[in-house]
């Protein structure tokens, strides 16, 4: 606790003329608790992050009852209101009351992040592990077609999967899963690779382990720490490609109310009605900024590298 | 030098393969009837008509022979006819393609404008307010939706002067108009890359400060400015030059969704506009290209690295 504190200190003194003694490597430890929770809560940006990330999640599951009006009626007296009165974030061009579609919004857009990184984190992770593992042929064509798949521009890709697939929820699940598991193949084969080599599995196998129970036993606890900054940060790029795959009108389908098919429809409005693209935007930024915050922190905290 | 070129490139063969393979196979996951998705729900055919135009497409072989067919036509150039316009695919991409690529060039530029000086001023005083408010910055620069910013740059700028939405002068003719139609798009574009750089710029400027050569460069006399710019700054160029790689996909990908918004025709308008009108043709060879430009950018970015770092190069 301490040393940290006194290094920060030290190059805050020293940072007029940098450089002469700014404290080795780079440290960017905020606060030493000596406990996991310690550290967490004294990591200032990750229990930020975990917040907004539970606020959105307990929003999502209770948004029916949440929501101060119906989103599907339609009013048309009371079409594009300006924010206030009994309409905070004002209403759409159907009279509909933009804080409720706020609220909805929030369910599918990280029902289909967290679908979506789910598929992504068993599909990416089963095969990095197993390439790690084994190695040979497996680990060669694995790899490969994980190439493949990187080497198209993620949000193309999605848009092309969209696109001959149909929109339809399952199938953006599928398609930002598919765009998201190489991250996990990579990361699980390069934590697999520095684990197989070690001792300890080769006393595990020399107590007559088997292969899954090696796997199951040894190699899975040691990826989860960078699996799960992994999926921290993958959860934060599929809130965007959700957002962005339903404003180009390839995802979630209106009326059925997602942030991006919003921020489309609002934007019909930009000049009369802002509000009605101003608010689906701000809501994925806060969500997107939760999940970056704690990715952030968490890879403070769970790779000893970086501290 | 030029054997890690060689060995580059000759790496590149088997992914080339596997994206045409990608984007072959993409089409064939349609749900349905190729020939008869072709045709619409309007048009009958007899049997016997439809077996004549499953031959005339191609698609009676079997798959592997239908590859086959594929590789050798792209090879040539030949990326097949729009089902709607019965024009050749490619010619209208490659007159939309300079758009795109100017607006992905002009992003990145932007981004590296920003983020160099920041991540600069950031590690130097670091921890310092200006150090937490950038890092803040970057945060949320990297949360924001690029075409939410999109939209918020076209109604702040449409309040104060006129927004070219829509309107594109090809570079060649009228420059000026270029950047005056490009430059919001490519700030929109762009500062996601920007806050990423920047974070990237500040933690290894901060590795390589903490360095002994640094001290020595200080030891003997050299001026702040000449450390920096002369020790300091290329060391820390090096890892955020293997980050920028990654990010190629990014911007290019992202064109697509700034086209729309800032109503550019450029490559991503083309696509989304094909993919409304089940143009497949033209789908294909949109991602094609886009895929093809991301390797070739990795490309450049890994050959720059190695003629930055000769480490990497006889490794």
């Amino acid at each position: 606790m301490s040393d940290s504190k006194d290094s920060r200190k030290a190059t805050r003194g020293e940072s007029s003329s940098y450089g002469t003694s700014a404290a080795g490597a780079p440290r960017r430890v905020a606060g030493g608790g000596r406990t996991w929770l310690g550290r967490f809560v004294g990591n200032r940006v990750a229990p930020i992050g975990l917040v907004i990330i539970a606020a959105s999640l307990g929003v999502a599951l209770c948004a029916p009852v949440l929501v101060p009006h119906d989103i599907r009626t339609m009013h048309p007296a009371e079409a594009l209101r300006p924010p206030g009165g009994p309409y905070l974030f004002g209403t759409d061009e159907f009279g509909r009351d933009v804080l409720s579609r706020v609220l909805m919004g929030s369910r599918i857009s990280l029902a289909v992040a967290f679908l979506s990184v789910l598929t992504s984190v068993l599909v990416g992770t089963t095969l990095g592990l197993t390439a790690g593992f084994y190695g040979g042929w497996w680990d060669a064509v694995t790899m490969r077609v994980m190439d493949i798949v990187f080497a198209f521009p993620a949000i193309l890709l999605a848009i092309a999967i969209m696109a001959v697939l149909g929109t339809s929820v399952a199938n953006l699940v599928l398609a930002i899963g598919i765009v998201y598991t190489p991250q996990f193949a990579r990361v699980a084969r390069a934590a697999a690779l520095t684990v197989r080599g070690l001792e300890f599995v080769d006393a595990a196998r020399a107590l007559g382990l088997g292969n899954a129970r090696i796997i199951g036993r040894h190699l899975i606890p040691n990826v989860l720490a960078p699996v799960t900054v992994q999926v921290s940060l993958s959860l934060s790029l599929a809130v965007l490609s959700e957002s962005a795959l339903s404003f180009l009108g390839l995802g979630t389908q209106p009326p059925t109310p997602s942030w991006g098919n919003m921020l489309s429809e609002g934007r019909q409005f930009l000049e009369l009605a802002p509000w009605n693209a101003v608010f689906p935007g701000l809501a994925i930024m806060l969500v997107v900024l939760g999940f970056n915050l704690l990715g952030d922190g968490l890879r403070d905290l769970l790779d000893p590298r970086l501290r | 030098m030029q054997r890690y070129l060689a060995s580059r490139v000759l790496a590149l063969v088997p992914v080339l393969c596997g994206i045409l393979a990608v984007v072959f196979l993409l089409i064939r996951l349609i749900p349905g009837d190729a020939v008869q998705l072709f045709l619409g729900t309007q048009v009958e055919m007899t049997p016997a008509q439809m077996v004549e135009l499953r031959r005339f497409f191609g698609v009676d072989k079997p798959i592997p022979a239908q590859f086959v067919d594929y590789l050798t036509r792209i090879v040539r150039g030949d990326f097949g006819v729009s089902l709607r316009t019965a024009r050749p695919v490619l010619p209208d991409i490659l007159t939309r393609l300079p758009l795109s690529f100017q607006l992905a060039t002009l992003a990145l530029a932007i981004a590296l404008l920003i983020a160099i000086p920041l991540g600069i001023v950031s590690a130097l005083a670091r921890n310092s307010t200006t150090d937490v408010v950038a890092r803040i910055g970057g945060l949320l620069g990297l949360s924001i939706p690029n075409f939410w910013l999109g939209a918020m740059l076209i109604l702040v700028f449409s309040r104060v002067g006129r927004v070219p939405l829509g309107q594109y002068a090809p570079l060649s003719q009228h420059p000026l108009m270029t950047l005056r139609s490009l430059a919001l798009p490519a700030v929109a574009l762009g500062m996601a890359i920007a806050a990423i750089l920047m974070r990237h710029v500040r933690s290894s400027l901060l590795e390589v400060l903490g360095q002994e050569y640094i001290r020595t460069a200080h030891g003997k006399g050299l001026r702040a400015r000449v450390v920096m710019l002369r020790h300091a700054l290329p060391n820390a160029m090096i890892p955020v030059i293997t980050v920028l790689g990654f990010q190629m996909g990014y911007l290019l990908g992202g064109t697509v969704v700034i086209e729309e918004i800032f109503a550019l025709p450029g490559m991503g308008r083309l696509v989304l506009q094909a993919i409304f009108q089940r143009d497949y043709p033209v789908v294909q060879g949109v991602v094609l290209v886009i895929a093809f430009l991301f390797v070739l950018t990795n490309l450049i970015v890994d050959v720059l690295y190695a003629w930055i770092d000769p480490r990497i190069r006889y490794g």
